[in-house]
Formats: C-alpha cells, sequence, structure tokens
C-alpha cells in the first residue's frame, strides 16, 4: 500500500507511532533520562589571553549541565566548567546572577576544569536546568567570562537523519554511519554515529574522518575490540552516555551534521582507507513510502489463548535514505517466556527478526529498524533489505517451536 | 611508614584528586557491576571465510547491571560474534535457558543487546548468568564463556601516574592507570587527560610504550580527556573506549605520549610512577570525596 492510499485518519495514527510513542521492548522498562546541555563562554573583555606567546589558545571557557533522572526521581546531576588561559589566580562561578556556586584556582596556564555534582550543588540551582546565566568572576568579582544556557529537555524526535553504508575493497569490513539532529527543549543536539565490524587489519587505531564541500577532516580515532567491532558517536554533547564510546563533534568544522557528505575509515599510517561512505541524496520520486499495520491472531495449535499482537510495517523517507521499521506489540503472553518474530516474504525465504519475552504482566514490545540511534533500537538483520516485502509474520515460542500467532500483510500494500 | 614517604604518597593522592582522574565517587550511591568475557568456539565450527585472518576465538559476552540507592535502574546482556557460517543462532545462558534467536550477516557477524525488559525473567538479574553460549540450529555450542562474576569496584591494587611534559610549556597533561577488583575478575584502566592543546590538526594520537592505541580529541577550551578500560561503558568518563588487547597487562606501561598522526611529532610524553600497594590502600579513602574545586 502506498502512502497515499492511507486514509487520513489511519495516516495521523501511523504518524503519531512512527517516532518514539511506541516503546520498544526495553524501552518500556528504559524509564531513565538525561538531560543536558554545553555552552561555551564568552570574554567580556576583562581578560584576554595572558600568554601572547601563545597566540592559538584564547581566553575562553565552556559550562555543562547535566541532570540524570530515573523514573523522576534525579539520580544524578552536575555542572561542570571549563577554562583557559585566564590570568593565573583565583576565581569564582556564579549562578543566575547571584548564585555563587564555587570558587577555583587555575593551574598557571590560567586552565581549570571545576566540576559540581549533586549535593554539592547549591539547592537554590537544583536541579541545575535552573541555571540560565552562568559566569566566571574573578577575585575583583568582575565578569571575564559568561554565558546563557538556552534550556536543555530530554532528547525530542529526531528532525533530521542521515545513513552512508561503508564499505571496503575488502568485502568482510563492514560498517555505517549515521547522523542525527535533535531538539533538546530549545537546543538542539547533533550525532554521529559510525560502527565499524570484522576490522582485523592493523594497526589499531583507526583514524575516522569526514568530508563536507568545505572540510577535509579528521575527527577522532575509533578502537575495535577483539572481534573487530568497534563503535564511536561524535556529539555535541559528549556524556549523554547513551553510546559507550562518544567523542566530541568538532562543531566549528562540521556545525551542521547534514553537510557530512563522506565518511572514510583509514589507517594513520600510510593513509590507506579501509572503508568509505556517502551520505547520498535520494529523491523523493524514488522512495517508496508505505505504512501498514497487521492484526496478528492465534493459530489452531495455540497453547496461549489470550495471547494478542499487532505488528506495525513501515518505510518513511529520510533526508538520504529509506528507513524501514517494524514495530511489533504483544501481550497475554505467559510472563517470562520467550517468542521468535519470524517473517515470511514474497519469495517464501524466512527470517528470524529476533525474540521478545513476556513481561511480568504478559507483554512485550519491540522494534526493528535499520536506522538504531537510542539505546533500545534492534538493527533489522541484513537478510531483511526490504521490509515491505514481508507477507507473513509469526510469533513462535522460542523452547516449543509452536507458533501461537500468526498474520498476513494485506496483499494491497 | 616514613613521613617523607606518606608527603609522597599524599602528594600524589593530591595529584590524582586535582586532575580529576578518579572514577565516580562511590559515594554517589551509583553502583555499576559489569563484566566482559570472552567466548571461545569448542571445535563445533570453523569461519567459512578463509580470505582474512580470524581469531581463533570468535565472541564477546557483556553483562552490565546499574543500581542507584540498591534499586536497579538499568541492565543488560550483550553478545557479538564474529566470522560464525551466516544463519540463525540463538543465545542459551546458564546451561538450559534460550534467551533469544539471532540472525548473522553475511559475514557471520551480529551484536545482539537485551536490555531491561527485554531480558527474560529467570536471568534476571544478568549477574545471575554464569554460563553464557551461542548454539545452531542443532543445538550444539558453537561459542561459550563463562562469566566469573563481577561486583562493583574495590579498592584499586595497582595504580600508577605520569605527568605529561610537552616541549611547549602551557601543554599540559596527566595519565593515570588504575587495576581494581570487580568482584572475581580484574578491571584495568588508563586515564588521559591533556589541556591546552590548540595545536592542528586533531585528533592527537596517543602512545603507550611506542605504539599508537587511540586518539585523543580536545573540545573548544583545548581540554581532551579518555578512558582505556576493560569495560568500556561503565559510565565512569565521557569517552571509554576497549582497552588495546596488546596491553592487557597495564602494569607493563611505562611510558605514554600524544602525537601528531602526521608528522608524528610528540607534543607531550610522560612517564609512569608506579603508586606501591600500600600508597594505594591508602588512597581509597579519596574514592569518597567530592570532586568540587578541582583546580
Amino acid at each position: 500500500m502506498r502512502l497515499t492510499k492511507i486514509n487520513l485518519p489511519f495516516l495521523t495514527l501511523v504518524s503519531s507511532l512512527l517516532f518514539g510513542s511506541l516503546p520498544s521492548a526495553t524501552a518500556s522498562a528504559y524509564s531513565s533520562d538525561v538531560t543536558m546541555e554545553t555552552i561555551k563562554l564568552k570574554i567580556t573583555g576583562v581578560q584576554n589571553n595572558p600568554h601572547p606567546a601563545v597566540v592559538l589558545v584564547p581566553t575562553t571557557g565552556i559550562a555543562r549541565i547535566r541532570v540524570e533522572r530515573f523514573k523522576g526521581m534525579i539520580i544524578e546531576q552536575d555542572i561542570n566548567v571549563q577554562v583557559a588561559s585566564l590570568t593565573p589566580g583565583n576565581y569564582s562561578i556564579r549562578a543566575n546572577g547571584s548564585i555563587i556556586v564555587t570558587s577555583f584556582k587555575t593551574d598557571s596556564t590560567g586552565a581549570a576544569d571545576v566540576m559540581i555534582r549533586d549535593e554539592a550543588i547549591p539547592q537554590s540551582i537544583q536541579p541545575v536546568t535552573k541555571v540560565s546565566l552562568i559566569e566566571v568572576l574573578d577575585s575583583s568579582r568582575r565578569v571575564v567570562l559568561t554565558g546563557r544556557f538556552k534550556g536543555a529537555s530530554v532528547p525530542g524526535r529526531p528532525t533530521i537523519m542521515g545513513r552512508a553504508e561503508l564499505t571496503s575493497s575488502d568485502k568482510n569490513i563492514k560498517g555505517v554511519a549515521r547522523y542525527v539532529v535533535r531538539p533538546i527543549g530549545n537546543a538542539v543536539e547533533q550525532l554521529v554515529i559510525v560502527e565499524i565490524h570484522n576490522m582485523y587489519l592493523r594497526p589499531q587505531p583507526y583514524l575516522v574522518r569526514f568530508i563536507s564541500s568545505t572540510q577535509n577532516r579528521a575527527l577522532g580515532a575509533i578502537t575495535v575490540n577483539r572481534l573487530g567491532r568497534g563503535i564511536i558517536v561524535f556529539t555535541t554533547n559528549p556524556g549523554r552516555n547513551e553510546f559507550d564510546c562518544e567523542a566530541r563533534l568538532a562543531d566549528d568544522r562540521f556545525p551542521r551534521v547534514q553537510d557530512i557528505r563522506v565518511i572514510e575509515i583509514y589507517d594513520r599510517d600510510t593513509l590507506r582507507v579501509f572503508a568509505r561512505g556517502q551520505f547520498k541524496r535520494v529523491t523523493p520520486t524514488d522512495i517508496k513510502e508505505m505504512a501498514t499495520a497487521i492484526e496478528l491472531s492465534g493459530t489452531q495449535a495455540e497453547s496461549i489463548s489470550q495471547a494478542q499482537g499487532r505488528i506495525r510495517i513501515m518505510t518513511r523517507a529520510r533526508d538520504n535514505f529509506v528507513e524501514g521499521r517494524i514495530d511489533v506489540a504483544l501481550n497475554g503472553l505467559n510472563s517470562g517466556d520467550v517468542f521468535d518474530i519470524e517473517a515470511e516474504f514474497d519469495d517464501g525465504t524466512t527470517v528470524i527478526l529476533g525474540s521478545v519475552t513476556g513481561d511480568a504482566d504478559g507483554s512485550s514490545r519491540v522494534r526493528f529498524t535499520n536506522f538504531p540511534y537510542r539505546q533500545w533500537d534492534t538493527l533489522l538483520p541484513e537478510p531483511v533489505q526490504d521490509v515491505t516485502l514481508i507477507r507473513k509474520l509469526t510469533i513462535r515460542n522460542i523452547n516449543t517451536g509452536e507458533a501461537i500467532l500468526r498474520g498476513t500483510v494485506n496483499s494491497d500494500r | 611508614m616514613k613521613i617523607s614517604n606518606l608527603i609522597i604518597s599524599l602528594s600524589i593522592v593530591a595529584l590524582i584528586l586535582a586532575s580529576g582522574v578518579m572514577p565516580k565517587s562511590s559515594a554517589m550511591a551509583s553502583d555499576v557491576i559489569e563484566e566482559t568475557i570472552n567466548l571461545s568456539a569448542p571445535g563445533a565450527q570453523k569461519s567459512s571465510l578463509s580470505a582474512i585472518a580470524q581469531p581463533s576465538k570468535s565472541g564477546v559476552a557483556r553483562i552490565r547491571i546499574e543500581y542507584f540507592k540498591g534499586i536497579e535502574i538499568e541492565e543488560y546482556l550483550n553478545v557479538q560474534v564474529a566470522f560464525l557460517s551466516p544463519g540463525s543462532y540463538r543465545i542459551r545462558a546458564n546451561g538450559n535457558i534460550i534467551v533469544y534467536t539471532f540472525t548473522t550477516d553475511s559475514t557471520g557477524a551480529a551484536n545482539v543487546t537485551l536490555k531491561d525488559n527485554a531480558v527474560p525473567l529467570n536471568i534476571q538479574p544478568v549477574t545471575t548468568v554464569r554460563l553464557l553460549e551461542v548454539i545452531n540450529s542443532s543445538g550444539d555450542a558453537v561459542l561459550s564463556g563463562r562469566f566469573a562474576g563481577a561486583a562493583p569496584p574495590g579498592k584499586p591494587t595497582a595504580i600508577a601516574t605520569a605527568n605529561l611534559v610537552a616541549t611547549e610549556k602551557y601543554i599540559r597533561g596527566s595519565a593515570q592507570y588504575i587495576v581494581r577488583p570487580i568482584g572475581n575478575t580484574v578491571e584495568r584502566l588508563l586515564v588521559i587527560e591533556i589541556w591546552n592543546m590548540h595545536w592542528s590538526p586533531q585528533p592527537y594520537m596517543i602512545g603507550i610504550n611506542g605504539t599508537a592505541i587511540g586518539a585523543v580529541v580536545v573540545n573548544h577550551v583545548a581540554r581532551g580527556k579518555m578512558a582505556f578500560m576493560t569495560n568500556p561503558g561503565r559510565h565512569d568518563y565521557d569517552q571509554e573506549v576497549p582497552l588495546n588487547s596488546q596491553f592487557t597487562d597495564i602494569s607493563q606501561i611505562r611510558t605514554i605520549e600524544i602525537f601528531d598522526h602526521d608528522s608524528k611529532s610528540v607534543f607531550a610524553r610522560g612517564k609512569f610512577t608506579i603508586i606501591t600497594s600500600s600508597s594505594a590502600r591508602q588512597q581509597a579513602p579519596v574514592k569518597l570525596s567530592s570532586r568540587k574545586g578541582l583546580h
């Protein structure tokens, strides 16, 4: 079914489900949210680089607030202020124009890294998202650095998404790069996620380079584990800890991640490119959009009469690729039982997408996508290149192989 | 202990505190239990891909559970495999609990994470998993491994520090390595911090004992920090990466260099000074301190 054939109410429903509103198998329990914002501090003119010999080190600063909540309860929060090239000496940090947060002393180069965490944060600025203005004062109470937080919140739905398959002359080396731009309250966060696997070439680490129309720069290096698998995420807010390895995105070089056209993984010595990917533009006419919902019904052999399920399959045009997604929502399962989700394609082949387990209340949800960017997204197996070719879905008990639910995709999709 | 030794030890403790390298304080009431193991092939299957060098073992598994004030707030089981024969496999825990079915890509690789509610109830918490196997369609184990039993990090058993010295006097940096028990297993981490690094181009390569192990990127104020560790994902640090497998014995690290990836010119260099185990024991109370006012 093409998108144009879907009636409006269903389209609205699908739209509301397309991002975020359907938790995955784990999302329903994933109640830990991080609110985080990093800003640059500007000089006020009171001081400016007391080390003229080091012309490349300007007087500057950054500030970061971070709050982590679990089920609404704050479990961790901090304010971090870093400064460079101040006149060496004593300083204090002031919030919202009147609240002295802490005092600190720079090293002999005028640098400092100050972290105020949890109980050390004054009550009047807890949670730290209350901080809108942050200032660094010298010993004469003059403001030397200042900056304003825009007001962050937990990440919203992405507004821009891009994807590039990494290819290599070695057919076993594989990878994918994804970029995401998403609002975090009044601020914006950008991520570039780079994953590679089967990288058995030596030596490590492998450098990661991005190319736009104006820049061609290495931004970092990726280290793989003993399986040759590695991931690095360049982000404007490293420290959110959604990914194991988060590095700073050099937003002075790549202020708009959607401007990145090419990514390369290369050897630092020989400059040999191991893998390369292009964020190709796709014209809208090339894209087949589809959305369909399948109600699963019990099989004749069913042993769990109360089991019910619904699966939504959709494809949607993103900025330079087509996202394929399968959302599975089951209920009435036996708590603790594990079930395989089996997809049958038009050509008769079958692929097991993955498994779900019945929660304490007998429900289970999971989302498979070719664009996983949240911790709880599950990557579609590689054999599933086009979700629109799925014609039948079966839920089977993992131990007995018994099919408990089955559904068929409407033939007019 | 002689007074002079005590002063030196306290100075080192102060140095470590000052450079902010100690991981999140245990006073924060958030504990992470994490263990990563290798999965080995018992010979049931050999890689069908002979064109490239293949490892003798082709799997890793990790369990991670995070508590806040005794409340479990997050847990997961992660299994990664490489160079299996492409197809579908199952993950089996403790010999008889089938927990997941996955399909590899065409190279025989897969990366599976079961998180929170997706972890079957009979292996919650995930620390109850001892034996982990990947089985094929015949039920034969093609990979297996045993968790030793992790726990929150204990007191360090070995610590060494290095001040980074640069030819340019404004470049500053420090490095530390820590070996600490995590229950029945051991965690190793190497933490590097540099500041006033405004040279171009980034990233700056990090070499230990003459071998590059990673690259650090500095921020707007020319400060960068990263941690190499056996259990990346504990999230004690913003940037955590796997410790290069060439340095499984972290105590063998003697030197560290920050160098340019093009010209290989060295920006900063340091030599590690080992803190004795007795000094390390004195260090333990430091973990309870706040990191407020680091400089």
